[in-house]
């Protein structure tokens, strides 16, 4: 596992990134907080060889980094440790864990990114993190947004909550998932709603990777 | 002997002091007052009123205490349904809510009566409505319920007056739409010589509000607190479908929290001794009072020397 490029590609802003995405990212929680800079990922074996694209943004939109990385041609499966020297590990450990979000698909970051996300843990002191996945969405002004998880027609939705706290440009929403029934899947379907004045809005349909399968 | 010589040059030093003083007495007793004056009007915590006038598409508001009831006929009620799950049959169109969702009842002699520290968004819709949701859980209506007035209501049934905290609109992200449209602020303090005139205020600044802004007025020792205070709601005189919403915080110590998109930090506004001082009326009086007291001490001093 390495970088494609030559260097990290990173940036701290002092004006904001403001996004017009609806979905910015899925991170796995930890239970614990590593105290140093950390992220890992389970790699499935089909991607040996392959690229991905891991892109960060905090949700103030202040911090921001986008980076290509490529596959080992041997790579087995399993958890593999993504490399991120980053400059700015200060203000990375900073951050809460509502305050940022990676967004981890298949293929380079030149390539349009709509495939599955995967959700990567961020910081754990484990090697795969916990069983709460959260997906950090933009609201639009919203006044609820709501997440079925899975294919169960029955399923009722999770309520997904306000990330209240300072002036929030880049999303505003966090849905936190328990994937511990959904952990034999290898894809998890998402169809998030926002509700607005009593009305629904279009779905939006995501894909978590969990990863797994070798 | 010596000593004795030593004794009278000190005394004429200090005759030539006391003369000294004489001369000046009275521009320095002036000076002494007006530095007084400007201290005690500068670095007393006086208390401030903060004022905001705004005309806005929506609002948020924290209630405060058990007093606020609002009397409001007419209005549709959506309370979500405990089930939502996706198999859904179509939405009843005739509804203001979308039926899948929601349970709809129509009330016609509703009193929505706010629980202490209940957290509402207020807004108006495309169509005119005021809508108003239930942002948490309170002791009398569910998250997320949501009431629809009708267009007509302000006209029909006149000010809604509430005590408790206020969110002026919402930061402008994309699809907001509940946002400040227009307005000012204002901060007034009260007179240090209130003891004497009776209970008196001036204004110490004042500015316009930029659209949408996110703006409320907080503690100013926890700017993360919201400060609570007296408001009203009207229908907007200049803007169609929009609230024309006055807050009135309680006289105390405040700021104005101003959040601006793409700002990573909201800006903080607190008018400070040197908009107290430039705007003190007492001050002003002092300096006028001394400054023809010097004059009349000249005039007198020279009629003396050419006697």
């Amino acid at each position: 596992m390495a970088l494609a490029g030559p260097e990290l590609q990173e940036e701290l802003k002092s004006a904001a990134t403001i996004s017009g995405l609806l979905v910015l990212g899925a991170v796995r929680q930890s239970d614990t907080f590593a105290n140093h800079v950390t992220m890992t990922a389970n790699l499935p074996i089909a991607w040996s060889g392959e690229e991905i694209c891991i892109s960060l943004v905090s949700a103030d939109g202040l911090y921001e980094a986008q980076n290509t990385y490529r596959i080992d041609e041997d790579w087995t499966g399993g958890v593999a440790e993504i490399p991120y020297p980053t400059k700015f590990a200060d203000r990375l450990l900073g951050f809460g864990k509502n305050d940022l979000a990676i967004s981890t698909r298949a293929g380079s970051c030149e390539a349009e990114g709509d495939g599955s996300l995967m959700p990567i843990a961020w910081r754990s002191a484990g090697e795969t993190g916990s069983k709460l996945v959260s997906v950090f969405a933009n609201s639009f002004g919203s006044d609820e947004v709501i997440l079925y998880v899975g294919s169960d027609p029955l399923a009722d939705p999770i309520e997904c909550a306000k990330i209240d706290t300072g002036v929030r440009t880049v999303f505003d929403t966090v849905c936190d998932i328990d994937i511990s029934t959904h952990e034999s899947e290898n894809l998890l379907e998402l169809e998030m709603v926002r509700i607005s004045s009593g009305q629904m809005s279009p779905s939006e349909f995501i894909e978590l990777k969990l990863g797994g399968d070798r | 002997m010596k000593r004795l010589s030593f004794a009278r040059l000190s005394s004429v030093h200090s005759l030539r002091q006391i003369a000294w003083l004489r001369e000046w007495r009275g521009p320095l007793i002036a000076v002494i007052i007006l530095f007084l004056a400007f201290f005690g009007n500068s670095f007393r915590a006086g208390e401030k009123t903060y004022i905001v006038d705004a005309t806005v598409a929506g609002a948020t508001i924290n209630f405060h205490g058990n007093q606020n009831a609002w009397f409001v006929g007419n209005a549709v009620v959506c309370t979500p349904k405990a089930q939502r799950s996706r198999q859904r049959s179509t939405s009843d169109e005739s509804q203001l809510c979308d039926t899948r969702l929601y349970d709809v009842t129509s009330a016609e002699d509703l009193i929505l009566d706010w629980p202490d520290a209940a957290q509402v968004r207020l807004r108006t819709s495309i169509s005119g409505r005021l809508e108003m949701v239930v942002l948490e859980k309170n002791s009398t209506y569910m998250k997320n319920t949501l009431f629809i007035l009708p267009e007509d209501f302000f006209f029909n049934n006149g000010a809604l007056s509430f005590a408790g905290a206020v969110t002026f609109g919402r930061p402008i992200n994309t699809g907001a739409k509940d946002i400040l449209l227009n307005g000012s602020y204002r901060v007034r303090e009260d007179h240090i010589l209130s003891f004497l005139l009776g209970k008196q205020t001036y204004q110490i600044a004042q500015a316009d509000l930029t659209r949408g802004d996110q703006v409320r007025v907080v503690e100013a020792k926890n700017p993360s607190v919201s400060s609570t205070g007296f408001s009203h709601m009207t229908y907007s005189t200049d803007v169609d479908r929009a609230i024309h919403l006055v807050f009135h915080s309680v006289p105390g110590e405040h700021a104005l929290e101003v959040a601006t998109y793409g700002m990573a930090e909201p800006t903080i506004i607190r008018p400070n001794w040197i908009d107290s001082t430039l705007a003190s009326p007492f001050i002003l009086i002092v300096g006028l009072f001394l400054s023809l007291a010097i004059s009349m001490l000249e005039l007198f001093a020279m009629l003396k020397r050419q006697d």
